[in-house]
């Protein structure tokens, strides 16, 4: 059930259990939809740079989202617009989405380090204007 | 249901034997035609190879292994997945034709991939143009809905549509009607297309009629008709009709109408309805003059048409012929305007036509009419001249010159007839300026009228000159205070007085001109003055007594007032010289009585003025209220107030000056706590001592308490006495002088109360008698500073004198 606050601006939240909000008054409560992003599928785990090894230089990507709006699909970083963009576009809900990831894409970003391992975050922007958290689980 | 995932990137070659991949690993597959990956193994350079299992020529058939050949290398290429669900492999082997003996590598095996394709669902109004089995299923770039009834067709690329994918997928929201394509926005494919501001259909449709199509939109506010009659998007488009098509092309040789459809909802079509003169157009003219005709296009929409190609041909007379080249297009009026220029007498019947296939009916008839004299007078050129008013401005440069505003030669379009024109926009323009606003035909501005509001102050009045009546600064009169003391000496009086003449050359307040003074009663010019018998509130004078500075009063405590009389009436000139002032009581007129009444008195007089005449010093006329007879008073008597109690302006909280110590005024808000506190220090003078009695003033108190003070003084004062000590250096014979020493003197007394000796410590005591005449006691006080012993003094002894007076 989403929770529906009461009207006006006066709400006081008591927090039960081990939540302890963050000091000062400025805490901020978002209230509404935050796109749940599912990893449907990838092909393979290994991309090979195509300048030493031909072919196997490309994985796909499956993955949707529960909620329609744009995505941005970035290496690195720890949230929404922290890591180097490689995609953005829009969705809608429940609409499974095929990315190619090539070498080239890992070789042409800001983070890129050489051989290694290197996550991918896939954010989507809910009709409340909220993004996917990063590392949802 | 993370939302990341890692791959890992290798700079390094695989070290494992060859392999085959199909579809990037992808275990599944929607498509028949699928990439393949080739890598022979570290260590082997391969110069062929040969692939089996999968189709690698379309058409062709799977390759099996006996017939398998040998292929020029390359590390990816595309195959084709035999059509069924189960899975498919793909199998290679390499060789290496540069190296001698031509070495081969084993036979490699691919990973598995399993084909699976849905049919799309689609509407029942719809069908697909090509099988998605002939397209490779989700291989296929593109594919048609379309409905042959109705001949139109709605292409879905993936090139045009960001994510488009066909197996699985529902395009129901896709209806085709027979005028009509309606994509539901709501939809899935309707939300594809508005995923992506250039995501877009196109749409195809077959017209059995040679009329050209304009595409007409509804997205729940009826049709609207996006193009123009040459397929351009009209120029008057906005908000979401802008940029819903484009693209839009018309075969009018096969009928076929496309266009890239962006945004969905419904989408129709129109043609052209009527082609009509307007009735502004003109159906005669003088030769050498120029006839204005217009025609008007509209759509089946009721929308007019823009860009339709208009001619107009002529039957009859040879009588003129047009400025422009036919044909002239519409704008996005839908007007297209032609001017005929007249050149001979006749008629000619005008037949207006779009593209030849739409025509006007009916049709106008234009009479050329020779020039006559007088013509600039004719109705015809009075027809003209009115229908140039058509169009106008409301901004004359100039227009309040003469030379613009009244013209005597023609200035808008040279032509005379335009006379008419000018003047209108003239008017136009005069117009706008008198009411302020930015054109001519707005509303007047409003302006605030307290009988016509609202609680929010609203402005309902409109400033038209009507509400502007009655309303100016000098449409009323108000009555002012003048305050007059005879420059400071005052108006005498005599005892028996019912008044004075007051000389002023202020004119009296009549009918005419209600501005002066306000005559209360005239004998000699009864009836001409505006304010006879008015109420006193109008023609009432206060009266100061000079002496007291409070208002003049009987003995009986009664305000003494006046009110103006005719000067004429009292041995006087009357209006512009002087004006008598005469005095009233309550109960009527009043003469002065002397030892009670004032010798002397001002006035504070009413004077009529409008509103616009009254300078900022001037004083409103008002009541007495309690003596004070207006501000300047009041002000006066503040000021004075001020200085008796030290305060000042703004000033509420006394600004005690600062002393040492503990004084008792230092704090207090107000005067009264520092009497106050005053009063509690002094206390409620009862005393229990011997100096102050009760309910004795402080001066009294104070002089008991000095008086007594000062008798305790003297007490003490007398009781302290000097010391002085001599030695008799030889020997003092009784009954001689003996001298105190130098400097040393007393009063003598006759009991030698002002003065003690001592003789080697011991006390002597002074006879009774004036100068000790006596001789009764141990010495004499003879003088001042001697003293005689009664007996004979040692040498050598100590003598102490103790002086006090």
């Amino acid at each position: 059930m989403p929770y529906t606050p009461p009207s006006g601006d006066n709400v006081d939240f008591t927090f039960q259990g081990g939540y302890v909000p963050p000091a000062g008054d400025d805490v901020d409560f978002l209230f509404g939809i935050v796109a749940a992003i599912t990893i449907e599928s990838i092909s393979r785990n290994i991309i090979y740079d195509d300048q030493l090894h031909t072919g196997f230089t490309t994985s796909v990507v499956r993955w949707q989202s529960s909620a329609s709006g744009p995505y941005r699909m970035e290496i690195g970083g720890t949230g929404v617009s922290s890591g180097y963009l490689l995609q953005e576009g829009n969705t809608f809900g429940n609409f499974i989405v095929r990315t190619d990831i090539t070498d080239d894409d890992i070789e042409g970003s800001t983070t890129f380090s050489g051989a290694g391992s290197y996550q991918f975050n896939i954010y989507v922007k809910s009709a409340d204007n909220i993004w996917t958290p990063y590392n949802q689980s | 249901m993370a939302n990341y995932f890692n791959l890992q990137y290798e700079d390094t070659a695989v070290t494992s034997p060859g392999t085959v991949e199909l579809a990037y690993g992808n275990p599944t597959s929607n498509g028949l035609t699928i990439p393949a990956s080739i890598y022979a193994g570290s260590g082997f350079t391969p110069t062929h190879y040969k692939m089996w299992g999968v189709e690698l020529v379309e058409g062709e058939g799977v390759v099996t292994i006996s017939g398998a050949e040998w292929i020029a290398y390359t590390d990816l290429r595309n195959v084709r997945l035999a059509r069924h669900n189960d899975p498919q492999y793909a199998y290679v082997k390499f060789r290496d034709t540069s190296t001698s003996g031509t070495p081969e590598t084993d036979n490699f095996q691919s990973n598995a991939v399993t084909f699976t394709f849905v049919e799309p669902v689609i509407h029942a109004t719809t069908e697909w143009e090509t099988d998605f089995e002939e397209l490779g299923f989700e291989s296929a770039s593109a594919n048609i809905l379309k409905n042959e009834t109705y001949a139109t067709e709605v292409e879905f690329a993936k090139t045009n549509l960001d994510q488009l994918a066909f197996s699985g997928r529902n395009f129901a929201g896709l209806r085709l009607e027979p005028d009509t394509v309606y994509i539901n926005p709501s939809s899935e494919i309707g939300e594809l297309i508005g995923l992506n501001d250039l995501n877009y259909v196109a749409i195809t449709k077959v017209f059995e009629a040679d009329e050209v199509p304009m595409i007409t939109v509804d997205y729940g506010n009826g049709y609207e008709t996006l193009t123009a009659y040459d397929n351009t998007v009209k120029t008057t488009l906005s908000g979401e009709n802008d940029g819903r098509v484009d693209n839009i092309n018309w075969d009018s040789g096969t009928r076929t109408l496309t266009f890239d459809a962006y945004k969905f909802s419904t989408y129709g079509f129109c043609t052209v309805q009527k082609v009509e003169f307007t009735n502004d157009s003109q159906t005669g003219g003088y030769i050498g003059d120029t006839g204005v005709i217009r025609v008007y296009v509209q759509d089946t929409n009721g929308e007019p048409v823009e860009n339709a190609p208009v001619s107009i041909s002529g039957t009859g007379d040879s009588i003129g012929s047009f400025q422009e080249s036919m044909p002239v297009d519409t704008g996005a009026d839908g007007f297209a305007e032609f001017n005929f220029d007249v050149s001979s007498v006749g008629q000619v019947i005008f037949d207006g036509n779009v593209d030849s296939i739409y025509y006007t009916d009916p049709d106008i008839t234009f009479t050329g009419q020779a020039t006559i004299s007088g013509a600039s007078r004719s109705l015809l050129t009075q027809y003209e001249q009115i229908y140039k008013t058509y169009d106008y401005i409301d901004t004359v440069p100039g227009v309040n010159d003469s030379a613009v505003a009244e013209p005597t030669t023609p200035t808008v379009s040279g032509l005379s007839d335009s006379v008419l024109e000018h003047d209108l926009n003239v008017l136009r323009t005069l117009m706008k300026q008198l009411k302020g606003t930015d054109d001519w035909f707005s509303s007047p501005p409003t302006v605030f009228d307290p009988e016509n509001t609202d609680a929010g102050h609203t402005e309902n009045n409109e400033a038209t000159l009507s509400t502007i009546a009655g309303n100016t600064l000098d449409a009323k009169t108000i009555i002012t205070a003048i305050n007059d003391s005879n420059s400071g000496n005052g108006f005498s009086i005599t005892p028996g007085d019912e008044g004075f003449l007051f000389l002023t050359t202020l004119d009296y307040s009549v009918p005419a001109d209600r501005r002066g003074l306000p005559i209360f009663e005239s004998t000699t010019n009864s009836g001409s003055y505006q304010d006879e018998g008015e109420q006193d509130r109008v023609v009432g004078i206060d009266l100061i007594n000079m002496e007291t500075g409070a208002e003049f009063r009987d003995a009986s405590g009664d305000i003494i007032f006046a009110k103006f009389h005719d000067g004429a009436d009292y041995s006087g000139t009357g209006n512009g010289t002087d004006v008598y002032v005469k005095f009233y009581t309550e109960a009527g007129p009043y003469a002065t009585v002397s030892g009670t009444d004032p010798n002397s008195i001002m006035m504070v007089y009413p004077k009529r003025k409008v509103m616009i005449e009254v300078e900022e010093h001037e004083w409103i006329r008002t009541d007495f209220v309690s003596s004070w007879e207006g501000d300047e008073i009041i002000v006066g008597q503040v000021n004075d107030l001020w200085s008796y109690t030290g305060a000042s302006d703004n000033e509420r909280d006394p600004d005690w000056a600062s002393v040492g110590g503990m004084p008792i005024v230092y704090n207090q808000s107000s005067l009264k706590e520092a009497l106050d506190a005053l009063n509690d220090e002094f206390g409620d003078t009862t005393y229990s001592g011997t100096y102050i009695s009760d309910g004795q003033s402080i001066t009294g108190s104070l002089d008991n308490l000095d008086s007594s003070m000062f008798a305790l003084s003297q007490t003490v004062t007398d009781g302290i006495a000097e010391k002085h000590v001599a030695v008799a250096v030889s020997g003092i014979a009784a009954g001689t002088s003996y001298q105190l020493p130098v400097g040393v003197s007393y009063t003598p007394s006759s009991m030698g109360v002002n003065m003690d000796v001592f003789l080697d410590g011991l006390l002597l005591a002074a006879s009774s008698g004036e100068g000790g005449a006596n001789a009764d006691k141990d010495y004499a006080e003879i003088s001042p500073a001697h003293v005689a012993f009664h007996f004979d003094v040692y040498q050598y002894s100590n003598i102490t004198f103790k002086v006090r007076k």
